[in-house]
């Protein structure tokens, strides 16, 4: 109890140390008009250390509100080095042939975005650490890439591809469509895919140490491991996989759905 | 080849070099001057530019009334016709009534790419002027030379490209800028308007007397803020800005680091990419 006691006490210490230190700044909202208005956009971030959250929205323009939370910037002082607010940093956003996209330069410690943009995008979203993605309300083609940060995409029509090394992965379909192979990879964190009810479904998983659960029934279909041969110029790369083919609903778009440390997830998003 | 033979070659050789640098430099066509002029100025708010290309430029306070301008020249060119070029290309103009006078070396809007339009020609110019203590002054020069104005009350703005950049008792500054040079701005009296600062290489140097207040918006890449003067950090607005080129779209947020000193003041936009930045109290 008093352990417990002393490591409460202990991150409300730290919580508001990193409160006066980092402190956030009041966030910048731009619009950006779209050159083909009521078409669909594409959005590009990539950012080293940020929050990315994309709201789908019946809009005919993007806005984007971005704040970066500093602690860097330092002055010396006859008192000693004091910490800035704000440091300097610059953040760009183009906007050509209704493409988007957006970057900041190296000194901005940490970003965070939220791009409200027409529902029917495509996006191409990474961040490394210190970071989150978040999607919601998107139809679309989706690229979501965290090292060290969880990934949660709600409300999806469309295709996705998410990785995340060290993180959570949370995927939640309204609708799936195209016939394209969709990829869901973690090394240390759960995968939850959400689909609707009916969806025909083929999910290919693996995963090494965690559980397997599924809201759906499932047809678990015999496979053999798969062996891939690579020639390099440093020799041969014999890949051995083996993963569980599980049918959904009679089978459909191949869901490759693979993590090492991980539970994987399949529940009914309606 | 024997020994004997090359030392031959050798000496041959070094003849041949010697002729042809004694030839270069005879053939160099040089010419120096000095002089000054006075200029009868009848406002109230004079003005003086001077727009130089290598030399100093130093702007200092004289009798009210009259701008002085002691000029030395020294111009050179590797041949007769390119001297007289660049008598046209590098020519001094000094345009001056009764508000004030315009100097300038070199043809108004000459562009610096492409062809050089007098190759190794040189039109080296060292400015002293002397002018009412309350003159609007615009310096600059380019190469090879120094921006030095003291002791004027008028609104100063001053830039340099490869050397320094030195205001001594300054009341007011609007933008003073050095590519490759280090910028010193020592204020006798607390600063009263907005002042721009902008170096790539050199460090920026900010002199403001106890109690001066200011706030210092630093843009600064990879240099250092040290402050002799206590401050405290201040939030500065963004600067949100929007570029259109073809058919992209391009907005720009910029922020910078914010610091106040004495209660705030006017605002000093610094920014450099690899110069530090310090604060310091006038001696």
């Amino acid at each position: 109890m008093m352990t417990q006691w002393k490591n409460t006490a202990l991150i409300i210490l730290l919580s508001a140390l990193t409160t006066s230190v980092y402190a956030q700044v009041e966030p910048q909202v731009i619009n950006v008009p779209l050159s083909r208005p009521g078409e669909p956009v594409t959005v590009n971030i990539e950012i080293l250390s940020a929050h990315i959250e994309v709201i789908g929205e019946a809009r005919d323009d993007a806005q984007f509100e971005v704040s970066v939370i500093e602690g860097t910037r330092k002055i010396i002082t006859p008192s000693g080095t004091k910490n800035l607010n704000v440091g300097a940093y610059s953040v760009e956003i183009e906007e050509r042939d209704n493409r988007i996209s957006l970057d900041t330069d190296w000194r901005a410690n940490s970003v965070r975005v939220i791009a409200r943009v027409p529902q029917r995008a495509d996006l191409e979203l990474e961040t490394v650490n210190n970071g989150t993605i978040r999607v919601e309300n998107i139809t679309g083609n989706l690229s979501l890439s965290n090292v060290n940060g969880p990934i949660t995409a709600i409300g999806i029509s469309g295709s996705v591809m998410a990785e995340s090394v060290n993180d959570d992965i949370e995927v939640i379909f309204n609708r799936v469509e195209g016939e394209g192979v969709m990829s869901f990879f973690s090394v240390n964190g759960d995968i939850t895919l959400g689909l609707p009810d009916g969806t025909g479904a083929e999910l290919h998983i693996d995963n090494a140490e965690g559980e397997i659960t599924s809201d759906f029934e499932v047809d678990v279909v015999p496979s053999q491991p798969v062996v891939t041969r690579e020639d390099n110029r440093g020799g041969v790369e014999v890949k051995v996989e083996s993963v569980i083919i599980a049918k959904v609903a009679g089978g459909g778009t191949v869901f490759k759905l693979k993590t090492l440390n991980g539970d994987i997830r399949i529940r009914k998003s309606n | 080849m024997n020994t004997s033979s090359t030392r031959k070659l050798m000496i041959a050789l070094v003849c041949l070099a010697a002729l042809q640098l004694n030839t270069a430099f005879a053939e160099r066509v040089e010419e120096k001057a000095d002089w000054t002029e006075r200029f009868e100025i009848s406002t109230d708010e004079p003005v003086l530019e001077i727009w130089n290309i290598w030399g100093n430029v130093t702007v200092l306070p004289g009798p009210d009334g009259e701008i002085s301008l002691t000029i030395h020249e020294n111009r050179s060119a590797p041949s007769v016709g390119l001297f007289d070029r660049s008598l046209d290309v590098y020519g001094l103009a000094i345009m001056a009534d009764e508000d004030s006078v315009v100097v300038r070396v070199g043809q108004r809007g000459q562009s610096w790419h492409g062809s050089d339009p007098c190759r190794r020609c040189r039109a080296e110019y060292q400015f002293v002027a002397r002018v009412p203590s309350n003159t609007r002054v615009y310096a600059s020069t380019v190469n090879d030379g120094f921006v030095e104005i003291s002791d004027i009350d008028g609104l100063v703005s001053a830039d340099n490209v490869n050397g320094p950049v030195e205001i001594n008792n300054l009341s007011a500054c609007e933008s003073v800028e050095s590519v490759n040079g280090r910028v010193t701005l020592t204020f006798a009296s607390a600063p009263d308007s907005d002042c721009y600062i902008e170096t790539i290489n050199g460090d920026i140097s900010i002199e403001v007397p106890d109690g001066a207040g200011m706030d210092v918006a630093a843009d600064l890449y990879n240099g250092r803020m040290v402050s002799e003067i206590p401050v405290d950090p201040v939030a500065m607005p963004a600067r949100v800005k929007h570029r259109e080129s073809g058919e992209s779209h391009r907005y720009t947020i910029e922020q910078s680091a914010g610091v106040r000193l004495a209660g705030g003041g006017p605002i000093f936009n610094v920014s450099s990419i690899n110069g530090d930045l310090r604060i310091q109290k006038s001696k």
